[in-house]
């Protein structure tokens, strides 16, 4: 198998996309798989119907149980379709034949009612699996896989159900039921026969139904095998790992290796011709050849034994230690016997007790689930990620580390110095960090100073007049190099405490009462 | 290359990858909501039998109002998304990606009874399965596709080694792989993993490690550089 040359994009999908990309698949080579569909079961349909031409219905039943069979063509299709190999009709005909017959009896007896049949398939087919080595294989690739397999087999028999009948509707709507020489010509036709128009209305329809969901299904099946061994042997990397190394390669031409192979191919090109005519040489190669063969038989039983063929499981149960304790509990158990009601109702009330807990936790819980149903479950678990705080907003550090013990005197200090920004700056800082840590304002990473502000609004605090001004002012000097004006600044520090040191004591006392 | 993907490409040239949903997920999803439709309707039945004639009635006009509008109600105010497509993580969007408008929503549930023909939607089944894009007949009118709405994507835990850089400049796709490979470490076997990093040309490791340099290395050297490419 060279994976350079595969035909579809490969990268680890959830088990519907995998479905989907087969659907895909089938859309590519529809044409063929249709014809290849017709050719092996046209004739068999017709046949029976000939045969037996007051049971239609059977006859589709036939053709439906017998479906693994002709549907392995499709994987022939399909699969050599991954690989881009063409298959041409008198291929697919000679080598869907020869498949026909392998492993037929469990194919279509206990295997045929298997939810994961179509995915099963690859592993009989491709890989060539048989017994014991099969059904290990197919645990190993089962026990990852989603539950999407199974739905698809359930799916498509609903769809193949409905377009059965839809087909039959469809016909019967195009048979004028009014007219009462087609209604006598078919009463004439059907008596003669002995056919049944609705039946074989119904198994023409589901006939046809068949043939256009089968190549879909084998499509999303095979697409989920392709799927699950890409995942487990991670496929796509190794399709990019070659790449990369092919690239080194031809960037840096390797003259050893070339050289070494020059030579390698002198000695081997002739050697069959030289060597054939001596006896003793035929031997040695026959020799090295079954040791080959050997080393071959035991690289295939390791690799079947590696975890890629066998699942293991671990598993917990609770045991007796002492098995000889265990039977004098057992015994005593018998003897106390005599009271088994009371222990029972004991397990009983102790249930009840259980269950009753459950339904008072989850009525306590009720809201928090109406929550998460109502559909802001989103936006709910954004709030909880967002307990972590915004250390930074545009640019201004907010830990509360960083901030001045004593922010007015502080700000007072750079503004004589003649560092209004600064100044400023801190003052509009302090109130942030103010405002995220103890009015628990939700700013986000990101937020620009009118979000901010929008927050602050929104909480209908008595500082919000004071912060709107601090915004304005704070933007006009940012953006704006706009310096307020001596009075203002000095009326906003004065100010500050009042709102943010005055409330935070009064926020304590709350706590405190609290 | 076949993929599952409708490309959308942007006004500033970006491809935009839509993962669309086919037959299967979108079949189950309309299952889910037709079992809600049939549990609301036996409670409003219920609920309205007393009342009589006018019960009736009412039970009428709001069979009427619930089966036009449900869908178009979810899609257009609850992100494209009724319950069942939610429960299958699908969603209703336009053919280049914009969320579902209210016209689109009408069309295409509108065009529901044009897929219901002849017979419970087979004309729907088989538009769906023959389109490139899986769409049905309403689909087609309304210019809509149901795509797979993306997880949130979450790191996944590689092994903590010491970062170092690769030895020569990977592009975006390779980056993306060795980084996979060690997001992977837990679900790949060991012998798996080593065959994979045995693939990787010689030039990609720093030279003082490449000689004596055994399997195990390798990987351990892969692992440092998807420490380095995450930004550990």
């Amino acid at each position: 198998m060279d994976l350079s040359k595969i035909s579809i994009k490969l990268r680890p999908r959830n088990g519907y996309a995998a479905i989907d990309l087969g659907t895909r698949m089938a859309q590519r080579n529809w044409r063929q798989m249709i014809l290849s569909c017709l050719i092996f079961t046209l004739p068999l349909y017709l046949f029976l119907l000939f045969l037996m031409p007051g049971h239609p219905l059977w006859v589709a039943i036939i053709i439906w149980w017998l479906k693994p069979l002709w549907e392995r063509p499709l994987l022939l299709i399909l699969s050599q379709d991954v690989f881009h190999q063409n298959l041409s009709l008198s291929d697919i005909l000679r080598n869907g034949f020869k498949l026909l017959f392998k492993q037929l009896i469990p194919s279509i007896s206990w295997r045929r009612f298997s939810p994961t049949r179509s995915f099963d398939a690859p592993v009989m087919q491709l890989e060539n699996l048989a017994g014991q080595a099969r059904s290990e294989r197919l645990s190993a690739l089962h026990s990852r896989s989603p539950s999407s397999i199974s739905g698809m087999t359930f799916m498509m028999h609903l769809v193949e159900g409905l377009i059965a009948f839809g087909i039959m509707t469809f016909i019967l709507q195009f048979i004028p039921m009014n007219d009462v020489e087609w209604t006598l010509f078919l009463e004439e036709l059907f008596n003669n026969t002995g056919l049944d128009l609705f039946y074989l209305l119904l198994s023409i329809g589901w006939y046809i139904a068949m043939l256009l969901i089968a190549p879909f299904y084998v499509a999303g099946g095979f697409s989920s095998y392709l799927n699950q061994r890409s995942i487990r042997e991670a496929w796509d990397l190794e399709l990019i790992f070659r790449q990369l190394a092919r690239k080194h390669k031809n960037k840096k031409f390797d003259y050893q290796n070339l050289t070494a192979s020059i030579l390698l191919c002198l000695f081997l090109l002739p050697s069959p011709n030289i060597f054939a005519a001596e006896p003793t040489a035929t031997a040695l190669k026959e020799d090295a050849y079954t040791k080959q063969k050997h080393s071959v038989k035991a690289t295939i039983k390791r690799i079947q034994e590696g975890p890629d063929y066998k699942r293991t499981e671990q598993t917990f149960e609770f045991r007796r230690i002492n098995p000889a304790e265990s039977d004098r509990d057992k015994n005593k158990e018998k003897n106390s016997s005599n009271d088994p009601l009371l222990s029972k109702e004991v397990a009983k009330l102790l249930s009840w007790l259980f269950l009753a807990a459950l339904v008072i936790y989850l009525l306590l819980k009720l809201p928090a689930i109406i929550d998460y149903f109502s559909g802001n479950s989103g936006a709910k678990n954004k709030t909880l990620d967002n307990k972590k705080k915004p250390e930074q907003l545009f640019g201004l550090d907010l830990k509360q580390e960083s901030l001045p013990d004593d922010v007015v005197t502080e700000a007072l200090n750079l503004w004589q110095a003649q560092q209004a920004r600064e100044a400023l700056g801190l003052l509009y800082r302090a109130s942030l960090s103010k405002l995220i840590h103890e009015y628990d304002c939700e700013f986000e990473d990101g937020f620009t100073e009118l979000e901010c502000y929008q927050i602050v609004h929104s909480k209908n605090l008595a500082l919000t007049p004071y912060f709107e001004k601090l915004t304005q002012y704070w933007r006009l000097l940012a953006y704006g190099h706009q310096l307020p004006s001596e009075p203002i600044f000095l009326s906003l520090l004065n100010q500050w405490p009042n709102y943010f040191e005055a409330e935070e004591a009064t926020s304590e006392e709350v706590d405190h009462e609290q | 290359m076949l993929d599952n993907t409708s490309k959308v490409e942007t006004p500033e040239g970006i491809e935009l990858p839509l993962e669309v949903a086919g037959l299967v997920p979108r079949t189950m999803a309309y299952l889910i909501d037709w079992l809600i439709f049939i549990a609301v309707y036996i409670l409003l039945s219920l609920a309205l039998t007393p009342f009589g004639n006018f019960g009736r009635g009412l039970f009428l006009i709001l069979f009427f109002l619930l089966y036009w509008l449900y869908p178009i109600f979810f899609e257009v105010f609850r992100n494209g998304q009724t319950p069942g497509k939610k429960s299958l993580g699908l969603k209703v969007v336009h053919q280049d990606g914009t969320p579902v408008s209210l016209s689109a929503s009408f069309v295409r549930n509108l065009l529901l009874i044009a897929d219901f023909l002849p017979f419970f939607y087979t004309a729907g089944f088989i538009s769906m399965l023959f389109n490139h894009n899986f769409k049905r007949l309403g689909d087609l009118a309304a210019g809509t596709l149901v795509i797979y709405t993306q997880k949130d994507s979450q790191e996944d835990p590689i092994p903590q080694v010491k970062p170092k850089a690769p030895a020569v400049t990977l592009n975006l796709e390779e980056q993306r792989s060795i980084l996979s490979l060690a997001e992977r470490h837990q679900q790949l076997s060991q012998a798996r993993q080593q065959e994979l990093s045995d693939l990787l040309p010689e030039q990609l490791f720093p030279a003082k490690t490449n000689n004596g340099n055994s399997n195990n290395s390798r990987l351990k050297q892969l692992h440092a550089f998807a420490n380095w490419l995450r930004g550990h």
